[in-house]
């Protein structure tokens, strides 16, 4: 079984996953980042991220063109940027979990559901990934536009001054946070084959990160409309999980709508990182099986989840990533063309 | 493929555990309104008013005092262990999620600590923060003890009905215990909480409400009047059931209102968002401007009284907050509106500043006629 994606379905899925990585990244993983000026660093992050999102268009055109040991550090690179990002993103999703189950259910009992999950999603191939983020960008917008006409009242612009919230610093770096965020999902951009090159475009790949950061840009001004910058308080993930999904202000029934739309982007972010890493583990060695790559990524990524603590382990290394993936593309890029000139 | 797919399937059936295990209505403790009081010793105590789920005719509990619900108190240390120690002396699992009121006693209201109490209570997880909070005179315990559905048969309703009634009239805040919570921690304006009492039993309470102290006769033995109001994470005063009016008109909260002009009736309406403005700098000023409009027929024969009358009430009020050093009002958050980021705005010092501005009221009263 080959792990293939068409470039439309890319594209979608990859929408569908900046969207929620940024949202997530910036407003509950990491709590400095989450100032009235985080809308600007996702705005200026998306505008860091457009050369490497050429650089990709480039290098997917050219990649059969790509000598064998540069390519296979870049889709080396890939993979553990995928493993990783998938292990962080099940890490979410089962704290999430255990919020809701009144955190009476063992971590195990709600990893596994949610890796099975990616695995089936995997195996049913790319394309099945992004109509399915098509779909769900419908279905999100639909519930989001559901939520903030019935919380209209309790949104309070004033909560967004001082704009620059902690000020330009925190901007800057919320901002090369957030390119890490759109490189570390980008991967899946470099998997269409060449026969689909053309279809997918510069322009195109631009669109998409225009309206994926437009999105995510809204949705954390949405966000800081319902709670005030704090002075103290909200120092752990479960809270800030909390006065995102509940928020004290919002009435409870609205809870199924925002849970709804947490869970849905949240597995679509898994499904997708999971392909990444199964369908670039398969690019390192053709004679594997698709369902072998895709059942060894999700494993892995099942028992790094387990195992490294999300503080420490998956942002450091994240980032070290996020750094490792643009050096490895100028690298493949560089010896393209040393090729073609020789 | 299929076969391995139902392979893998399999285990998930073993999550579905039916019944065995699950939140069974019996099983729980819905929490409808919790207090918290300081004892004299100086622990803190938590009160938990719990419906009866199988109705009348069950065996009675310890401190039970109602028909349909009961009562449970425990004492600890700190509220972690006050919590504990509520989960041991209630018989059935404590769900904190259908919470309607958090009440606090006005002794620990006013402690200095108090915002730490407040930001663990906000931390409970699954409690949800949708509930309102009231300041008790006397003790949340007595004050819980006290609350029954008056009409109706449920007093989760009951409350919310109760509430959103006073509300209407303005006589009591429109804020949640997440509004306390958020505000108080918050870079901007101090939050308020509806002030409540039980009747004639706290008599330093009934000077909440202005005027004769005889409210009439009412199945209710508690009262919600006035709001309490915070600065710093603490309470530092209260207002009465006219100021809380008057703030609910300038926080937009309530439309109406109705104000005695020597003897008359004046019905006044908001004709638009009233305008607060700040000025920043070392000398800062606070104007706000209030457009109404009175139902009056005879309206422009005291229409000027009227606005006069109102100028000084709302001066009166903002120097009083002023004096307490509490911006109920949101005058901070058009002030942070002046600064580029949180740190500019924070080493401004809104507070000291607030305490020494100088105010300027603006009324203009629209009779219906247009006159």
């Amino acid at each position: 079984m080959k792990l293939n994606i068409s470039a439309s379905s890319a594209r979608a899925a990859a929408l569908a996953a900046i969207v929620a990585r940024l949202f997530i990244g910036l407003t509950v993983d990491s709590p400095a980042s989450f100032h009235n000026g985080a809308w600007v660093s996702v705005l200026l992050g998306g505008a860091l991220s457009v050369p490497w999102l050429l650089g990709v268009d480039l290098l997917r055109q050219r990649f059969r063109a790509c000598p064998g040991p540069a390519r296979l550090l870049l889709m080396s690179v890939v993979l553990a940027s995928s493993t990783m990002g998938a292990a962080a993103t099940l890490a979410d999703l089962t704290r999430s979990s255990g919020y809701l189950s009144l955190d009476r259910c063992h971590p195990l009992a709600l990893l596994i559901p949610a890796g099975l999950a990616a695995l089936w999603c995997v195996w049913k191939g790319g394309d099945a990934i992004g109509y399915g983020a098509m779909v769900w960008a419908r279905l999100f917008g639909t519930l989001m536009l559901l939520v903030a006409l019935l919380q209209l009242g309790r949104y309070r612009s004033q909560w967004l001054l001082p704009l620059l919230g902690s000020g330009w610093r925190d901007i800057v770096r919320g901002a090369l946070q957030s390119t890490g965020h759109i490189m570390a999902i980008s991967g899946i951009l470099l998997l269409p084959d060449d026969a689909e090159a053309a279809e997918i475009g510069a322009r195109r790949l631009l669109r998409m990160l225009v309206a994926a950061v437009c999105v995510a840009a809204a949705l954390i001004l949405l966000r800081l409309m319902m709670t005030p910058t704090m002075t103290r308080g909200q120092e752990t993930w479960l809270k800030r999980l909390d006065s995102l999904l509940v928020n004290g202000r919002a009435p409870l029934y609205l809870q199924l709508p925002m849970i709804a739309a947490w869970f849905g982007g949240l597995l679509h972010l898994l499904v997708c990182e999971c392909f990444t890493a199964a369908a670039s583990f398969q690019r390192l060695s053709e004679r594997l099986d698709g369902r072998l790559c895709a059942f060894l990524t999700v494993l892995a990524s099942v028992v790094l989840s387990t195992t490294l603590s999300p503080a420490a382990g998956f942002e450091g290394f994240e980032a070290w990533l996020a750094v490792a993936l643009p050096a490895c593309a100028a690298l493949a890029l560089a010896a393209m063309r040393e090729k073609k000139e020789a | 493929m299929r076969k391995l797919m139902v392979l893998l399937l399999m285990p998930l059936c073993l999550s579905l555990s039916g019944c065995n295990s699950s939140g069974e209505l019996e099983n729980q403790a819905y929490v409808l309104i919790l207090g918290v009081d300081r004892l004299p010793g100086g622990a803190l105590e938590l009160t938990a008013r719990i419906p009866r789920v199988a109705g009348k005719g069950t065996q009675e509990s310890d401190g039970s005092s109602g028909d349909s619900y009961m009562t449970f108190s425990a004492a600890g240390e700190n509220y972690a262990r006050a919590m504990e120690a509520l989960q041991w002396v209630t018989p059935r699992r404590t769900n904190l999620s259908h919470i309607e009121m958090l009440v606090a006693s006005r002794t620990i209201a006013e402690e200095a600590g108090f915002s730490r109490l407040v930001d663990q209570i906000a931390e409970t997880p699954h409690l949800y923060i949708t509930a309102r909070f009231v300041v008790c005179e006397g003790t949340a315990r007595d004050f819980i003890e006290t609350q029954q559905a008056v009409i109706g048969t449920r007093l989760s309703a009951d409350i919310e009905a109760t509430l959103a009634h006073y509300a209407a009239f303005g006589y009591i805040p429109n804020s949640s215990f997440a509004d306390v919570y958020y505000a108080g921690a918050s870079v901007y304006s101090d939050p308020v909480a509806i002030m409540g009492y039980v009747k004639g039993a706290d008599e330093p309470a009934s000077a909440l409400m202005r005027g004769d102290d005889n409210h009439g006769a009412s199945a209710m033995r508690q009262r919600f009047a006035g709001a309490a109001l915070f600065e710093g994470g603490r309470m530092v005063g209260t207002l009465d059931t006219v100021e809380t009016q008057l703030l609910n008109l300038v926080l937009g909260e309530t439309a109406s209102l109705s104000v005695d002009c020597n003897g008359r009736a004046v019905e006044l309406m908001l004709d638009s968002v009233p305008q607060k403005t700040v000025e920043t700098g070392v000398a800062p000023r606070l104007t706000l401007a209030l457009e109404l409009l009175s139902a009056n027929e005879d309206c422009g024969a005291y229409v000027r009284e009227t606005e006069l009358l109102l100028v000084r009430s709302f001066e009166a009020l903002i120097a009083k907050c002023q004096r307490l050093n509490a911006d109920p009002f949101g005058f901070a958050e058009e002030a942070a509106g002046h600064f580029m980021t949180v740190p500019e705005w924070l080493a401004y010092d809104w507070q000291t500043h607030y305490s020494a501005a100088a105010v300027d009221v603006k009324v203009h009263i629209r009779c219906h006629g247009g006159s």
